[in-house]
């Protein structure tokens, strides 16, 4: 008799929590067809004009899901700027007869340096590709392409802002 | 004879005086100086000359709208490239008398010699008001060279030849100041002095054409042309003849007790023959410019507004006054002649302007507007004529230019 | 009036006149004849051809600029305006206002961004940074009279204020309305012009304005590097670019290299440049005075004889 009672507390106690659980959270971003497995950054802190602006708090997950695919703005095969194949792969001729997969997305900085490269010439710095990713989009939503001040309209707060706030 | 044996008591600064004063005294001297030309001289410099000291206090901005696109404006568009073709009058009557042996128009090669050396130092004056640092002008002559430029060599000619017309012209001021052995030696190289003048002339003349070789997108292409430099130097020679029929008129007329029976007996005849090398010179000219339009294949462009102009000039104040001069010369009429001279400088001035401010950046918008001086730059340029005008008058008063000395008439010339 | 001179050797009589000068005679004359005319030959340039074939300094830099990334956020002009110390603007560096009315280098701005309406209609504005082009064989230079400017080996062309004297030639001769002039100093007005930040690229630097793009719209490199990336962006996105590299060959290349989405003349870019140095046009002239200043005497001296010889006939 004792046994069955702990066991239903129990079971509705999983129950609720798994429930709670459930409901507490948002639902999961759809992963775009195709995207790697493995754990995506939620928030990222972008702070290579730390002279002018504070770091930026870029929210990877929320971009995910307005953007179509990876490849808009991880463009190693998307937005006709990708590099060339051997460029990331090791070619095995066999593999182009099936779906290729990329085990992994290149965080920007391994192909894009952080500061000038002359050996690097056609490839823009980090900071240039994040911004030419982020203008793709964001020069229809903000005022940024039309308005000097839409550096601080949408993404970067002023180190003089900061002091003041 | 003359005054030198009653002054030769005399103290020198008494002396000195007294040359300045033309025998006069003092008093007398600054009642006969009371004309209204003088006032209005006057006024203008009363105006003008502050207006050049803002100019030097302040700097280019207060008093010229020289800009980015415009760096030249009417201070050398006037002073510059105007003024040296009417100083060709040197080069040329030194060259006709001295060495195409043209003898009987030796009475006018002082005053043309004048008129020149006057003209290339006010276009220095002009130079030193509008460059930027006024304090180097030299530079080019002793600090820097850049023999690549053309401006390069306007600059070593000018200073050059300012210095050949100051020796061409100094027997007059050694008669002046009665420096016999010095007079000898300077009429000695006159033939060599001239010879250099022409060279120089014929270089520094088509140079400043020659300026406008490095803006070919920037001149209109009616005037832009390979053969600018050849039309700048034919032209001088044409702008020299024509204005010391000019100034012997000007000067004949207004300071006739200065010039001798020899001068003014011989005058209307020498103006007809000026007159005669004139109207060929600018037949010539006329044809060269034909030439430039057709080497280019321009002709479509005299349609435009632009081509109007352009035929404005060669036809208005190019062909018509040569035609002027051929019936002036023609028919003996000294007036004819000497109205085709005017109208000629005219033209000279037009061409010159056409070249240096008109035309140039003729494509930009708000060219028109741009171009125009300010009222201050105006009065500067009108203020430095005054003093021009004065100075020129102030030697003509004292020095021997249009008569002889008679106590140099047996020593040579 | 002639006075025939004792035989100095040579053969030739040369009878003195009065005054003390001597006649030319024929063989003097034809010994001047052969000199000027030899002199004349002297000066044609042995092979006329290599004049136009200067190669320039081997590892001078370049700036390509992309004018399809620009979005005229200005930070070229104001990290341009803070890097040489230039003085504060009237109106701040993050106002669009400013691009109401087209705009060019000033004595206080090395650098300026217009702007252009985008054919497309909806499409973004076109941006166009102008500056100094730091030509491969500037105008500049060859007008200065006192070699102000110099093309240094690094590339960018440079201007020396000490020995300037303002007389403002290499503006009107510069094909791209580049240098401005400090028309308001009184003692000390000179030229103004980017200089390309020489000092920085000299320690190894890059220039400030392509250190601060926020989108490497402008890429900093040697010349010959940038042209064979321009190319190959041509090629790889022909619909984006037009088929011209700006800068390539104008009077004589540019160090200044621009790839642009609209035609050039669009944006206000001069499009009548021939493909030879402007300095060219003068050449001609500047070789003929070598020419003037031998026959002149010559054929002058000539004249003078000859008159005096008919005088003394006649």
């Amino acid at each position: 008799m004792k046994t069955k009672a702990v066991l239903t507390i129990t079971l509705c106690w999983m129950v609720a929590l798994t429930a709670t659980l459930y409901a507490g959270a948002e639902a999961p971003a759809a992963r775009p067809a195709g995207s790697p497995k493995g754990k995506m950054p939620g928030t990222v802190l972008l702070g290579s004009l730390a002279d002018k602006y504070e770091p930026v708090k870029y929210d990877h997950e929320k971009h995910v899901g307005t953007a179509g695919s990876c490849a808009e703005c991880h463009h190693q095969h998307g937005g006709g700027q990708a590099p060339s194949c051997g460029g990331c792969h090791t070619i095995d001729a066999s593999s182009f007869k099936k779906n290729v997969h990329l085990s992994r997305i290149r965080p920007c900085g391994e192909c894009h340096p952080a500061s000038y490269d002359a050996g690097k010439l056609d490839r823009p710095t980090l900071s240039a590709a994040y911004h030419r990713a982020c203008f793709k989009c964001h020069r229809e939503v903000g005022s940024v392409g039309t308005d000097p001040k839409g550096c601080t309209e949408m993404c970067h707060e002023s180190t003089a802002q900061a002091k003041a706030r | 004879m003359n005054d030198t044996c009653l002054v030769k008591e005399e103290t020198y600064p008494a002396r000195f005086l007294n040359k300045l004063t033309m025998g006069m005294t003092v008093s007398e001297y600054a009642r006969k100086l009371v004309t209204p030309f003088n006032v209005v001289a006057v006024i203008i410099l009363f105006v003008g000359l502050p207006l050049i000291g803002l100019r030097f206090w302040k700097g280019l901005a207060t008093v010229t709208h020289a800009s980015n696109e415009y760096p030249w404006s009417i201070l050398l568009g006037w002073g510059l490239f105007s003024g040296v073709p009417l100083s060709g009058t040197g080069y040329v009557m030194a060259t006709a008398v001295y060495i195409f042996g043209f003898k009987k128009y030796h009475p006018l090669v002082r005053l043309g010699v004048l008129t020149g050396f006057m003209g290339y130092l006010f276009a220095v004056i002009y130079l030193l008001i509008d460059i930027g640092r006024p304090w180097r002008i030299y530079y080019p002559m002793a600090v820097s060279f850049g023999p690549t430029s053309v401006l390069f060599l306007v600059a070593w000619h000018v200073a050059t030849y300012l210095t050949v017309q100051l020796l061409e012209f100094s027997p007059a001021i050694l008669e002046w100041i009665q420096a016999r052995r010095t007079r000898k030696w300077a009429v000695l190289i006159t033939v060599a002095m001239t010879i250099g003048g022409v060279i120089l002339s014929t270089l520094h003349q088509s140079a400043l054409g020659a300026l406008f070789l490095m803006a070919p997108g920037k001149l209109h292409p009616l005037w832009y042309s390979a053969f600018i430099p050849v039309f700048f130097f034919i032209s001088s020679i044409y702008a020299g003849l024509c204005m010391v029929i000019a100034v012997s008129t000007v000067a004949a007329r207004y300071l006739r007790e200065k010039a001798d029976h020899v001068f003014l007996d011989s005058l209307d005849g020498l103006t007809i023959g000026l007159g005669k090398a004139a109207c060929i010179v600018m037949f010539v000219y006329f044809a060269l410019r034909m030439i430039g339009v057709a080497h280019d294949d321009n002709w479509a462009l005299l349609s435009s507004s632009y081509g109007f102009w352009f035929l404005t000039e060669v036809l208005f104040f190019v062909l018509l006054p040569c035609i002027v001069l051929t019936v002036g010369v023609k028919r003996n009429s000294t007036i004819l002649v000497r109205l085709g001279a005017f109208h000629a400088i005219a033209g000279v001035i037009l061409t010159r302007l056409n070249i240096s401010i008109l035309m140039f950046n003729w494509n930009l918008p708000g060219h028109f507007h741009a171009i125009v001086p300010p009222a201050r730059e105006i009065f500067i340029v009108l203020s430095i004529i005054t003093l021009h005008i004065l100075i020129f008058r102030w030697i003509l008063n004292r020095m021997p230019v249009m008569r002889e000395d008679p106590a140099y008439q047996e020593d040579p010339h | 009036m002639e006075k025939p001179v004792k035989d100095a050797g040579g053969g030739s009589e040369r009878p003195e006149r009065k005054d003390g000068r001597k006649t030319v005679n024929r063989r003097d004359f034809l010994r001047g004849m052969a000199v000027a005319g030899g002199a004349a030959f002297l000066g044609t340039p042995a092979d006329a051809e290599a004049l136009h074939d200067l190669s320039g300094w081997p590892d001078r830099m370049g700036m390509l600029t992309d004018l399809t990334e620009c979005v005229g956020c200005r930070r070229c002009e104001s990290a341009c305006n803070a890097a040489n110390g230039l003085p504060a603007p009237e109106v701040p560096f993050d106002e669009k206002s400013v691009f109401e009315r087209k705009r060019r280098p000033t004595a206080s701005a090395y650098t300026v961004v217009n702007r252009y309406e985008n054919p497309k209609g909806s499409g973004n504005p076109i941006y166009r940074k102008v500056q100094c082009n730091h030509c491969e064989e500037p105008s500049c230079a060859s007008a200065c009279p006192v070699r102000a400017y110099t093309k240094t080996p690094e590339g960018p062309v440079l201007y020396d204020k000490d020995v300037c004297f303002g007389c403002r030639y290499c503006m009107v001769a510069c094909p791209y309305y580049a240098p401005a002039y400090d028309y308001e100093s009184a003692l000390e007005p000179r030229i103004v012009k980017c200089t390309m930040c020489h000092g920085r690229i000299k320690t190894g630097g890059i220039p400030a304005c392509a250190g601060n793009c926020p989108v490497g719209a402008i890429t900093f490199g040697k010349r010959d590097a940038l042209l064979k990336i321009a190319r190959n962006r041509i090629r790889k996105f022909p619909d984006r670019y037009v088929d011209r590299i700006y800068g390539e060959y104008e009077a004589g290349g540019t160090s200044w290299l621009y790839l642009s989405g609209m035609p050039f003349g669009q944006l206000d870019f001069p499009t009548n440049l021939p493909r030879k140095p402007i300095v060219e046009n003068t050449k001609g002239f500047l070789s003929a005075v070598p020419l003037v200043l031998t026959l002149w005497p010559a054929l002058l001296g000539l004249c003078y004889a000859a008159n005096k010889n008919k005088e003394e006939k006649g």
